[in-house]
């Protein structure tokens, strides 16, 4: 059974300027202990899905569908439910340690000070707590670290810091936004295996965000890819890499560099950008940016379709890659 | 003999345009104790080469860079640009050699003044540094072209543009100051995978067009792979391996890189789960061979002696005991 189920969640955000859809029409399920990345370039909604489970959206949000995480209706909890939500049943690691890290305090004091509110622990416990998630990091040396400040470690160091205070009171779900995106946040492939080997550890679920399929492709059950605020195809892991139906997922897959390619190759980036949200929906998102994109693409929105013969993979595309060759390769219609 | 050595150095008469010898990097640790965020690094750049610097986070790649511009100035150890030691110039002349090396950062948004617009960000430099004589703001129109912003917005503020614009107005406004030497530290880490391409695209054209020498900094093989012409892999604050990027891609011998290429899709390189360990704390780094606490083939000698480099190619050194490969004698 799933830990968490999203239906149909939209989320429009009313500005001066007038709505911008930044999340229409979006469906996902994580299941206990499963790992789901949500794939996508900026702007496409990623954060906004997220954010939307975590209570983070400012008042101008408006949110339909719904969020159900075991019994708890997440859009509909009760205030007492709302208070040992967050941070213990779901906790988030953010793009930036730096706006989740105080930087005039020191790291032990931080990573403490969360552990006494939620759990009421007494300072000595608190201190081997912080301790001990800071060696579940795999940070060197914890006590010392205990007592620096964030602008003392490297990048890489802070993030594992944030992922241990997002640890400290055992989230079933973890979700991490971009952990490795921001500023000098480097080694993505450390702090992915960390939460990796994190999840297992601690059979936690996992969302993980990213803009670089690379990231999720061996950290992952299943993932969706998203764009312009929808989910462009969704499956398990290895259907979207072994059977790549919807352009867009093909296109970011051509984007980056790869180890067997020789010195010097150029490489194929997606011309233009990205759709503008404010504007009411017709058509493929994609469809100004897309090789295949036809006249249907440009007049209608594509629904999300079955891939024949399998239950979790969907594509949300009129010319779905994957079926068009092996039609053309059985003689069929294109 | 303390480190690693500078056996990699190539000859005096390669001329290169940066020759790093011996630098160390050490910062006050909590209670009196010592960082070794670099210790003893030796590497030069040729004119017109690309060095890629690769490594675990905290491993000294963003200090070594920015010791090579003198900021902060080093603890120890030489940095010969062309013919001149940086380390040991006063403020002054140091001042007039900086607009040589510019430096770009990973995150665009914040590297630029946000109540500035993109017109004086990238004109600032020039007229700061007195380099404006080469400039007419016709040829900065043009260079603000050639990174592909539309010239029409140089009145727009950076907050009006995508992260992948600015970096692009961060490669412009370092490019205006004329630069030899082109430091980027991980330049496409913070950005879209879509604009990566782009960006990349860019340093490659802009490289050819300059005649620039580049510093990369990235923790992405793939990006490091497609980029470099010789490869640094860092550990811990010291040298594991350097030398032609293919050759160390397509056969590594230190037991640290043959780990960091393993989990890579395509690398082709197996891996032994050496790196599954715990990274060691540059606050009390390991003796001898900084990698032994996590290497699987480590031995006796590895945790009382530092390895010295030894060759294993035509442009190939490593500093390990027990390389996954056989030494040449050139
Ligand atoms: N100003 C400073 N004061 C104290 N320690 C520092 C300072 N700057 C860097 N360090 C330490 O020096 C070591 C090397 O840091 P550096 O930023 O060079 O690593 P890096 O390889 O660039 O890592 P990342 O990939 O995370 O950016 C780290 O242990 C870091 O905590
Ligand atoms: N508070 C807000 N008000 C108006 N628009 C917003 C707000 N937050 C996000 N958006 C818009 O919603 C869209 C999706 O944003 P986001 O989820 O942050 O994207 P990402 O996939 O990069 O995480 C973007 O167009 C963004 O500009
Ligand atoms: S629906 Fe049309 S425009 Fe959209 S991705 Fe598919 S082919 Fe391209
Ligand atoms: S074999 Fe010894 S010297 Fe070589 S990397 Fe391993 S520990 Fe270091
Ligand atoms: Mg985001
Ligand atoms: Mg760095």
């Amino acid at each position: 059974m799933a830990l968490l189920e999203v239906n149909e969640l939209a989320v429009t955000f009313n500005t001066p300027k007038g709505p911008v859809y930044a999340v229409s029409d979006v469906s996902f399920a994580v299941d206990k202990g499963q790992a789901l990345g949500i794939v996508g370039e900026s702007g496409s909604g990623k954060s906004v899905t997220v954010k939307s489970l975590m209570g983070l959206l400012p008042r101008t949000a408006k949110i339909d569908g719904s969020a159900q995480y075991e019994d708890v209706d997440v859009f509909n909890m009760s205030k007492d439910r709302r208070k040992h939500f967050y941070g213990v049943d779901i906790a988030m690691v953010f793009q930036n340690p730096m706006t989740s890290l105080n930087p005039v305090k020191r790291i032990g004091e931080q990573l403490m000070e969360g552990m006494r509110f939620h759990r009421g622990l007494s300072r000595d416990a608190a201190k081997s707590r912080a301790i001990e998630l800071l060696d579940l990091v795999r940070i060197p040396d914890p006590t010392k670290r205990l007592s620096q400040y964030p602008h003392e470690l490297s990048g890489g160091m802070r993030q594992r810091v944030v992922i241990a205070m997002a640890l400290a009171n055992d989230p079933a779900l973890l979700i991490a936004d971009e952990p490795t995106t921001a500023l000098d946040v480097t080694v993505q492939r450390d702090i992915l295996d960390l939460l990796d080997s994190l999840r297992r550890e601690l059979d936690m679920a996992l969302i993980l965000i990213t803009h670089d399929l690379g990231v999720v492709r061996d950290r992952t059950d299943s993932i969706a890819v998203m764009y312009g605020g929808r989910v462009m195809e969704t499956a398990t892991t290895e259907e979207v890499f072994a059977d790549t139906e919807h352009p867009y997922t093909q296109a970011l897959q051509r984007a980056i560099p790869d180890m067997s390619m020789p010195r010097g190759t150029r490489l194929d980036p997606i011309p233009g950008s990205p759709p503008d949200l404010a504007i009411t929906p017709v058509s493929c998102p994609f469809a100004p940016r897309c090789t295949f994109a036809t006249d249907e693409c440009r007049t209608s929105i594509p629904p999300l379709s079955a891939v024949p013969g399998s239950e979790t993979h969907r594509y949300a595309c009129f010319h779905p890659q994957g079926l068009v060759a092996a039609a053309s390769t059985v003689g069929g219609e294109a | 003999m303390v480190g690693v050595g500078t056996r990699s150095l190539r000859p005096e008469d390669a001329e290169a345009l940066i020759r790093v010898e011996n630098l160390v990097m050490e910062f006050p640790g909590p209670r009196g104790a010592v960082l070794q965020a670099v210790s003893d690094v030796s590497f030069d750049v040729l004119e017109g080469e690309t060095l890629g610097i690769v490594g675990e986070s905290g491993c000294g790649k963003s200090t070594t860079a920015k010791a090579v511009i003198q900021m902060p100035r080093p603890t120890s150890g030489s940095v010969v640009y062309r013919d001149a030691d940086l380390t040991s110039m006063d403020k002054e002349t140091l001042r007039s050699k900086r607009t040589d090396l510019q430096m770009i950062f990973q995150d665009p948004i914040s590297a630029l003044n946000p109540r500035r617009s993109v017109w004086d960000i990238i004109s600032e430099g020039v007229e700061i540094w007195g380099t404006h004589g080469a400039w007419t703001d016709a040829r900065l129109v043009e260079l603000i072209e050639s990174v592909g912003i539309d010239p029409q917005y140089k009145d727009r503020k950076p907050f009006q543009f995508s992260g992948g614009q600015c970096q692009r107005i961060s490669i412009a406004r370092a490019l205006a100051l004329d630069p030899r030497v082109l430091i980027c530290d991980e330049p496409v880490s913070a950005l879209d995978v879509s604009v990566q391409a782009q960006i990349l695209n860019l340093l490659d054209d802009l490289k050819t067009e300059h005649d620039l020498t580049m510093l990369f900094i990235s923790h992405d093989l793939a990006v490091v792979r497609n980029v470099s012409d010789r490869v640094m892999v860092m550990y811990l604050g010291r040298v594991a391996e350097v030398g032609d990027a293919d050759s160390i891609f397509d056969n590594p011998i230190h037991p640290y890189t043959q780990a960091l290429l393993a989990a890579i899709p395509g690398s082709g390189v197996v891996d032994d789960g050496s790196l599954s360990g715990e990274l060691p704390s540059p606050l009390d780094p390991p003796t001898g061979c900084r990698f032994h606490t996590r290497c699987a083939y480590a031995t006796e000698v590895c945790t009382t002696t530092v390895p010295e480099f030894e060759q294993f190619g035509p442009d190939h050194w490593v500093a390990c005991h027990n390389p996954q490969g056989t030494p040449v004698t050139l």
